[in-house]
């Protein structure tokens, strides 16, 4: 007992030593806002555009770069790393790994555990399965697409179909301009001409 | 001949325990969700250390003078609160440490949080063997599932700890009223879904309010605490109002409830304690361990009356003990 | 099991978030493939709830090493190794685990353990057929 009491008395004072000279995490400070510029954006249709185009003006491409640099100065560096969305190479391989073994040991402990298990127990764990399953299959639904007119940024975007989902999106290529304001050119390829209309 | 009887409603201590507790609930949830920022700080002066010093008092009754066949039990239980909490202070204080990158902290911390889930496991498991007919290995998969979670989601799994803390006091009162007054079992039980009701309520009112201030060092650290960077989403004023609430009812649990339902947990009653009153004990160690107890508490006091933000910094660090303590005591009684 | 891997040409550089996006939705997929083939391939002395059991167990056990652990491991490196070793990796995974599991099982003999761990390796092939269909439809929009 006097050992054990011993050792935690030094095990503790070896750890709070390690207070000594090193300054407390000061608080993060995160900028509340992106920063952003005012402009103007024209959306044109062309009908010979084979894919989307973002043309932003040099100067405002500039000016953007400068305010994100303030912002890059102004906030934490570490910020970006401790988003508490953001995850690693190493948790998601330990994540992973240790996924694989609490369905192991759980299946197994299911398979094996037989009469000693109380039926709570398994009614817990297949009630935790189906929970899972449920939820997995929700999520496929939840993240189920619009169709392909609202997953790629064309003239059929704009049609009323479309409307009813509110939101698209798509590839585009983002560009350097010599304009003046921002432009957006959307391929609006025209459905081929049947036999009758060419008559 | 057909005899009719009639039940007259009889006002027994638990209706007494269930309107006393749902009223100061009530009362603590309008003051707190009106003043978070003051009350924890108030909170916090006022019963942290106490409520450490009545449970390290409780706990030193619980603990057997001889631990016999439990001996591989509380050799883990006790071991592990060591390393843990020896573990957790050097990661603590070396955060801001130029050594470690923020990466390594997340993956030492991440680390810290599977050896807690398995040391929990293995508790689990040992205190199933005690147990006739009971087969606790489903603690492993489920501690590996945990960590897991623990390892994809480091941050929002630590603020998940300090929300579920509260609660482990809330799991000994229940244990302790089983054994001690079964007859306010269902009326705790009553108390305690009152708790989310309450919640929601201050949900409903505080989740449109404005930000707290986090101008200064505290009230930045009060609202981190609370998990207002973690949840930018979420109004800080609900986030610390919750977690002050919460926290008040762990402190109320530990310092009222359980001496009040257990004798056996009155400080002065040292004659409870078999480490103290067993032949074979060691009466003079308890009593200076609990005078040293007793004295921190009084320190806390200075120092928070001195420099309150370094001294709440510094308590929750060491905090980290007493989390880890209830763990083996609260299975041990399962 | 080898359902994931035709989101290959993502998998070495899709970002680690969507691959956890991918994970219940790639598991389901695949548990509707394979526990079919296993429910017919299996030996017949396993039981009927066994046999669901392992369509549903057996794919959760390895899935979340080759959709997660794997493409994280080799993340800008040789997607061919990738494809190997995850390629080997899912059946004999899988295998050993139905062994694990049924190793007491004195009624299963010689003849039904080739069959049971044939059944596993075809299973995995299938989801891996079906995988393909799904990416030559661009997994209709799910991605």
């Amino acid at each position: 007992m006097k050992r054990l009491l011993s050792l935690s008395a030094l095990v503790l004072l070896i750890a709070a030593s390690a207070f000594a000279d090193i300054a407390r995490p000061e608080p993060t400070k995160v900028p509340k806002n992106g920063k952003s510029i005012d402009t103007t954006m024209i959306i044109r249709l062309d009908k010979n555009a084979t894919e989307a185009r973002l043309i932003i003006p040099r100067s405002q491409i500039k000016q953007l770069r400068a305010e994100l640099q303030q912002m890059d100065d102004d906030s934490d560096a570490t910020a970006a790393v401790t988003s508490p969305s953001a995850i690693s190479r190493t948790q998601t391989i330990v994540s992973g790994l240790l996924l694989s073994l609490a369905i192991v040991f759980g299946g197994v402990w299911f398979v094996r555990s037989g009469k000693t298990a109380t039926r709570t127990g398994k009614t817990l764990v297949i009630a935790v399965v189906t929970l899972g399953v449920a939820s997995a299959a929700t999520y496929v639904y939840a993240n189920a697409g619009p169709p392909a007119e609202a997953r790629s940024i064309t003239g059929k975007m704009f049609s009323q179909a479309v409307h009813f989902y509110n939101f698209g999106s798509g590839k585009i290529r983002i560009e350097s301009g010599t304009e003046s304001q921002v432009e957006l050119i959307v391929p609006d390829p025209q459905p081929a001409a049947t036999a009758s209309s060419d008559e | 001949m057909q005899e009719i009887s009639i039940d007259r409603f009889e006002l027994t201590t638990a209706h007494l325990f269930f309107a006393v507790f749902v009223s100061s609930c009530a009362f603590a949830a309008l003051v707190i969700g009106t003043f978070p920022l003051q009350m924890s700080i108030a909170t916090v002066f006022l019963f942290a250390g106490v409520h450490n010093f009545m449970e390290f008092r409780y706990f030193a009754a619980r603990m057997p003078l001889r631990w016999g066949r439990s001996r591989l039990f509380y050799a883990v239980g006790m071991g592990g609160v060591l390393a843990l909490a020896a573990a957790y202070l050097t990661l603590y204080f070396a955060s801001g440490n130029w050594l470690w990158s923020l990466e390594t902290s997340s993956t030492l911390a991440a680390t810290w949080n599977t050896g807690f889930v398995i040391w929990l496991a293995v508790m689990f498991y040992l205190r199933g063997r005690q147990r006739p007919r009971s087969d606790w290995a489903w603690a492993f998969p489920a501690a590996f599932l945990l960590a897991a979670l623990a390892w994809a989601a480091p941050r929002y799994w630590s603020l998940s700890l300090v929300y579920i803390h509260p609660f482990i006091a809330m799991w000994f009162l229940d244990r302790q009223i089983r054994r001690k007054r079964p007859d306010w079992l269902r009326a705790y039980h009553v108390c305690m879904a009152s708790i989310p009701v309450t919640v929601f309520i201050l949900w409903l009112t505080l989740a449109g309010s404005p930000d707290l201030s986090d101008d200064t060092g505290l009230f930045w650290r009060i609202t981190q605490h609370a998990g207002s960077e973690i949840l930018p989403g979420i109004s800080s004023h609900f986030l610390v109002a919750t977690h002050v609430f919460l926290e008040s009812i762990h402190y109320f649990v530990w310092i009222l409830l359980i001496p009040l339902i257990d004798r056996r947990a009155l400080p002065w009653k040292f004659s409870e304690i078999p480490l103290y009153s067993r032949k074979g004990g060691f009466p003079r160690l308890v009593a200076v361990v609990l005078s040293v107890s007793l004295l921190i508490v009084f320190i806390l006091w200075g120092g928070f009356a001195i420099d309150y933000t370094t001294t709440r910094d510094v308590y929750f660090a060491f905090a980290i003990g007493h989390v880890l303590a209830e763990f083996p005591f609260l299975i041990k009684m399962l | 099991m080898l359902l994931d891997l035709k989101i290959e040409p993502q998998a070495q550089n899709l970002p680690l978030r969507e691959l956890w996006a991918f994970l219940p939705i790639g598991y389901l997929f695949t548990i509707a493939i394979e526990t079919p083939v296993l429910l017919v391939g299996l030996s017949r002395k396993v039981t009927l709830k066994q046999r669901l059991w392992c369509g549903i167990w057996l794919t959760a056990c390895t899935y979340p090493i080759v959709v997660l652990v794997l493409p994280a491991i080799f993340m800008g490196a040789s997607r061919v190794l990738y494809l190997t070793i995850a390629e080997i990796f899912a059946p004999v995974g899988e295998c050993f685990l139905f062994w694990l599991a049924f190793r007491g099982n004195r009624d299963l003999e010689i003849a039904d353990w080739i069959r049971s761990l044939a059944a596993i390796v075809v299973a995995n092939l299938a989801s891996f057929g079906f995988g393909e269909i799904m990416n030559h439809y661009d997994w209709w929009g799910l991605f």
